[in-house]
């Protein structure tokens, strides 16, 4: 679907050449060679304007890291661009870049893919529709301006308007959150617990379009449904290996068996989808080539291994002219045939195929470098996806435990082999990059007296803890049973930064849907008054209460006066406390686009409070970091008693991520602060995106962690304080109930729906 | 309807004729787990019970078939937030030039040892649950003030709640006073096997089908708390059974029985729907 420059290389190949190379060259290095490459491509005009975009990138307020990156992609992005559309994309990213700068990132890619589709023929048009719009992220402002373009052009249909469809429902056959992301190369891929879809499919028609992203996502989650991620080869693996490489590595040529393992292994699962779902089965018959030629791992060896894969699934051979098709093949495959086969059914299978593959190979006598790149990469396919996802796993626990600060050098010495796609690579990296984070101290107050002591700190003396202020709180050790006195200080800070473009971009976005969150939250402000009977006072007479109290009269004697009845208001006085993680993995992007978890949780939070105010009820906003137990960082964006207004929203606006988040000490101090507020009832909304870490002094995590977290919480309760848990993370639900119990936390899979399903928790819970 | 009886001289009183509230009909209850020996436990022991468990997950069905199995009449209030101490206690009426107290569900249930079932306990207001303080510590008894009267609860009697944690606001929870005065019984989902016989007996539809129907089940219910409040309930299940023997096609027959209220989302109403399509 997309004709691109063949020297489409770009960000792979670059990444590629820093891991072979085992140097990572300096960015300005990397610049230069860029340099010299535009000056020798573009034509001079071109290049100009290329120089005025870098300039215009460079006098942003975007970090130095990030600049460098989007200038480097920028760049392959051009040069890898059809030289007759150079001109159209450049001028499309400046165009993007003076109305929103922080789109840029999503842009490039998008737009590239863009330029290049054929059916994309009137692009200037095109370009006026979608960098026109001023309201809508440019993502979502691509997907409204492709959908007529494509709609006229071609039929088809897009990822985007399914897209939480298709995650609820991988979600429900996989029994664990998944993610659904948009690829731009028509393939569809599985990627620990995300799966990759095509942005467009353009088949079957429109109905049969969205059959087929059905078709993908059930089998793409069958991978996990069905055991791939828990194949067994060897009880004990080599550190390093991943049982599918030990496997392949079995083999004189890994290449082969890895190439076999893939197909069959995909059709074990196309297998195992169609028994386990009938329906699904029988309206996939028709499009399911369609369906595997998306997930088949391209290029494969030879064709041979095509036929293998229409053999398995269709049992028969193609017609093709010089096929290799035996019927051997056909007894080979039974072992994937069983109604429960696992993944040791598809070794079992590969074992018996791959003699003649491998003369086959040897016929073909390609002896291929990537050999050696099958001992320690992945190309991230799904039959591999569970011990890459694991390995990522091992990834993240031993960059935890160097405190999230791993030299990049080190990278490939603590990976067990995942990181080798480059795109896999450039996530973590960035990762790393961003992790020697900053403090963030633009958005304190200016108390210097505060940064001073903290600075001179005699970490371990808890006497110097007093003398120094802030609030100090115990902490509960499980393994004592007793809590440790005198632990942890709290420092409030008012945040006094305020961003209000921030602002000005979701009231500009969300304007909408805050105005119909807030008709929504007056029309439960109207349910709150009710007509109370039987009282002594009121504006009607309450017939019932009259006629008992004749009766009563009639046969006690006593005279109940209590015959009236009124309106009253039956809202209880509630107040909403929100305590915000502002760790540094907050920070990560949300998704497939350039907004953080902390850009998505602070646009939800003015969404809400706005909610909360057309209750009529009162609301905080409270952020949370710190490093270390003499450091837990409060700050307070907004209180209970200021009035919700257009400086609180600048001020939510202007949090930023920090560093740790040691949950307990936050919880406690938040407690304190309704407290001193009293209310009749009072709800602690804690929006987390992973579990309590703090890895500076006095080391809060795993266990420890949890359990002083779950012991504040019910210092809470017990406060009438009822906490509940809004997270993004996905594993979120493996440890909440301890700390919140069953019904105390939502685990929201898809991040950028944060903004419209907050308020509706906040709705269920203050009903 | 009514027997009338004189309390002390006092004043004639009606109470409904609790012959009336006797379960008739076979209420088919399959076990799950121990429930059946621990319920018929806290009846011999005179001990109140909560009934604790997600919508529609057989809860009034096992209350019923409890009922029948010791041969207790069983009354059954539907709280809400309007429901006051009067209407479970009971009122003065006029019957003619009489002035008569009528006795309450929960009066009637005390006198007769009835099996009285409180359900959705939560949706009333504290201020009314108050009335059954007395009934279900050591001296179960009910205070009459009206009547100026104390009526003694029999050993037959056993008051039952039912509650669902599932999505409780935080306004409205049991006082833990209230709450620490039963002993609770946990209910779920039944297992595949079980919910596929409960499905084929309480709507009749083929073995297949409500096989069909329990696997779509338990594939919606994967989506609690990752969008839906509530997974989808047995008793939702045998509906869209009953419509299918009733003509109406599989897959419309769930749309009417699940689909649609759920939830309101249509990207999650899309997913239940593709879900319903994998098996039907």
């Amino acid at each position: 679907m997309v004709k691109a420059n063949q020297n489409k290389g770009g960000i792979f190949s670059r990444i590629s050449r820093r891991l072979s190379g085992n140097r990572v060259p300096s960015d300005s290095q990397s610049q230069r060679e860029i340099e010299l490459a535009l000056q020798h491509l573009l034509k001079e005009d071109l290049y100009s304007e290329w120089k005025q975009l870098v300039s215009s990138i460079m006098a942003s307020n975007f970090s130095p890291l990030d600049k460098s990156a989007l200038v480097m992609d920028a760049a392959d992005y051009l040069i890898a661009t059809d030289s007759s559309r150079r001109s159209d994309y450049l001028a499309v990213l400046r165009g993007v870049f003076e109305r929103e700068k922080s789109e840029l990132r999503e842009a490039l890619l998008i737009v590239y893919e863009a330029i290049h589709r054929e059916e994309v023929v009137d692009f200037k048009r095109w370009l006026d529709e979608v960098v026109g719009k001023a309201n809508s992220s440019f993502g979502a402002s691509l997907d409204q301006g492709m959908a007529p373009l494509v709609e006229k052009e071609v039929s088809g249909q897009l990822l985007e308007p399914i897209r939480r469809r298709l995650s609820a429902y991988a979600t429900a056959h996989a029994g664990l959150p998944i993610e659904i992301r948009a690829t731009m190369n028509g393939k569809a891929w599985l990627d620990g617990e995300r799966i990759n879809l095509p942005r467009i499919i353009d088949c079957d028609g429109d109905n049969g379009d969205a059959d087929l992203y059905v078709g993908l996502t059930a089998i793409l989650a069958g991978y996990i449904e069905f055991g791939s991620a828990d194949f067994i080869f060897q009880s004990e693996p080599d550190p390093g290996t991943c049982q599918h490489q030990a496997f392949y590595c079995s083999f004189t040529y890994p290449i082969v068996a890895k190439s076999l393992f893939q197909v069959v292994e995909l059709a074990r699962v196309v297998i195992r989808v169609h028994a386990a779902y009938p329906g699904l089965e029988r309206s996939s018959r028709g499009s399911l080539i369609h369906v595997v030629n998306m997930i088949v791992p391209s290029p494969l060896p030879s064709n041979a291994y095509r036929e293998l894969l229409n053999a398995a699934l269709f049992g028969h051979k193609t017609d093709a002219a010089g096929s290799e098709y035996t019927e051997e093949w056909l007894e080979s495959l039974k072992p994937i045939n069983g109604p429960r086969a696992q993944p040791e059914a598809t070794a079992v299978s590969v074992s018996s195929l791959y003699p003649f593959f491998e003369a086959l190979w040897i016929q073909a006598e390609s002896i291929r470098q990537v050999e050696s790149d099958i001992k320690t990469s992945s190309d991230g396919h799904n039959a591999e996806v569970g011990n890459r996802w694991k390995s990522e796993r091992v990834l993240r626990s031993a960059l935890a435990k160097k405190g999230k600060r791993v030299p990049l050098t080190d990278l490939r010495r603590i990976s067990v082999g995942s990181i080798n796609s480059g795109a896999d690579y450039r996530e973590v990296s960035e990762f790393l990059e961003r992790n020697p984070g900053h403090r963030g101290g633009v958005t304190e107050s200016s108390d210097k007296e505060s940064l001073d002591t903290r600075v001179h700190l005699d970490r371990g003396n808890d006497v110097a803890l007093i003398e120094r202020g802030g609030s100090i709180y115990p902490e509960w050790d499980y393994r004592i049973g007793d809590y440790k006195q005198l632990w942890v200080r709290v420092t409030e800070y008012d945040v006094v930064r305020k961003d209000a473009q921030f602002v000005d971009r979701v009231l500009g976005e969300r304007g909408d849907i805050i105005g119909q969150v807030r008709k929504k939250f007056e029309a439960l402000r109207d349910d709150e008054m009710s007509r109370v009977k039987r009282v002594r006072d009121g504006d009607l007479i309450d017939i019932d209460a009259f006629v008992q109290s004749k009766l009563n009269q009639r046969a006690t004697g006593h005279v109940d006066d209590a015959v009236y009845s009124r309106l009253r208001s039956r809202s209880q006085n509630l107040s909403v406390g929100f305590l915000v993680d502002l760790s540094s993995s907050t920070n990560e992007p949300a998704g497939f686009g350039a907004r953080s978890i902390l850009d998505l949780e602070k646009e939800a939070l003015i969404v809400v409070c706005e909610a909360i105010e057309a209750l009529g009820q009162q609301s905080s906003v409270w952020g949370f970091s710190g490093s270390g137990r003499e450091e837990v960082s409060f700050y307070k964006a907004k209180g209970f008693e200021e009035p919700w207004c257009r400086s609180a929203m600048d001020k939510i606006g202007g949090l930023s991520w920090k560093m740790e988040n040691r949950d307990g000490g936050a919880i406690r101090h938040a407690v304190s602060l309704f407290q001193a507020h009293k209310s009749d009832t009072n709800l602690l909304v804690v929006l987390s995106d992973g579990r309590p870490l703090d890895c500076g002094s006095g080391e809060y995590r795993d266990e420890y962690g949890r359990a002083d977290t779950h012991r504040a919480l019910l210092e809470a309760k017990s406060a009438g304080v009822n906490p509940y848990c809004i997270t993004v993370d996905p594993s979120g639900a493996s440890y909440l109930p301890e700390l919140y119990g069953n019904v105390g936390y939502t685990v929201i899979e898809d991040v950028r729906s944060l903004p419209d399903l907050i308020p509706r928790i906040i709705r269920q819970l203050t009903r | 309807m009514h027997s009338s009886k004189i309390l002390e001289g006092l004043m004639r009183i009606l109470t409904p004729n609790v012959e009336d509230y006797l379960v008739s009909e076979d209420a088919v209850y399959i076990e799950t787990g121990e429930e059946v020996a621990q319920f018929e436990a806290a009846w011999r022991g005179t001990i109140p019970v909560i009934l604790q468990g997600p919508t529609g997950c057989g809860k009034s069905r096992f209350v019923s078939s409890m009922a029948k199995k010791l041969g207790r009449p069983l009354i059954t209030v539907a709280c809400h937030e309007d429901l006051s101490a009067s209407d479970l206690l009971g009122r003065h009426l006029i019957v003619g030039d009489e002035t008569v107290w009528c006795d309450g569900p929960l009066t009637t249930g005390v006198r007769h040892g009835a099996i009285v079932y409180l359900d959705e306990v939560v949706e009333a207001r504290n201020d009314t649950l108050v009335v059954i303080h007395p009934l279900t510590d050591h001296r179960r008894v009910l205070p009459l003030e009206r009547l100026g009267a104390q009526i003694s609860a029999p050993d037959d009697f056993m008051l039952v709640v039912s509650y669902n944690p599932g999505y409780q606001s935080v306004r409205k929870e049991m006082k833990p006073s209230t709450r620490q005065r039963f002993a609770t019984i946990e209910f779920d989902y039944p297992s595949k096997d079980v919910e596929r016989e409960v499905i084929k007996s309480e709507s009749g539809v083929s073995s297949e089908l409500a096989g069909a129907l329990v696997e779509i089940g338990l594939r919606v219910r994967e989506l609690k708390q990752r969008g839906l409040d509530e997974g989808v309930s047995t008793r939702l299940l045998v509906y869209a059974g009953k419509l299918i023997v009733l003509g109406v096609e599989p897959k419309a027959a769930c749309e009417m029985a699940f689909v649609k209220n759920l939830t309101d989302d249509r990207q999650l109403q899309g997913a239940v729907r593709a879900l319903v399509s994998d098996h039907l």
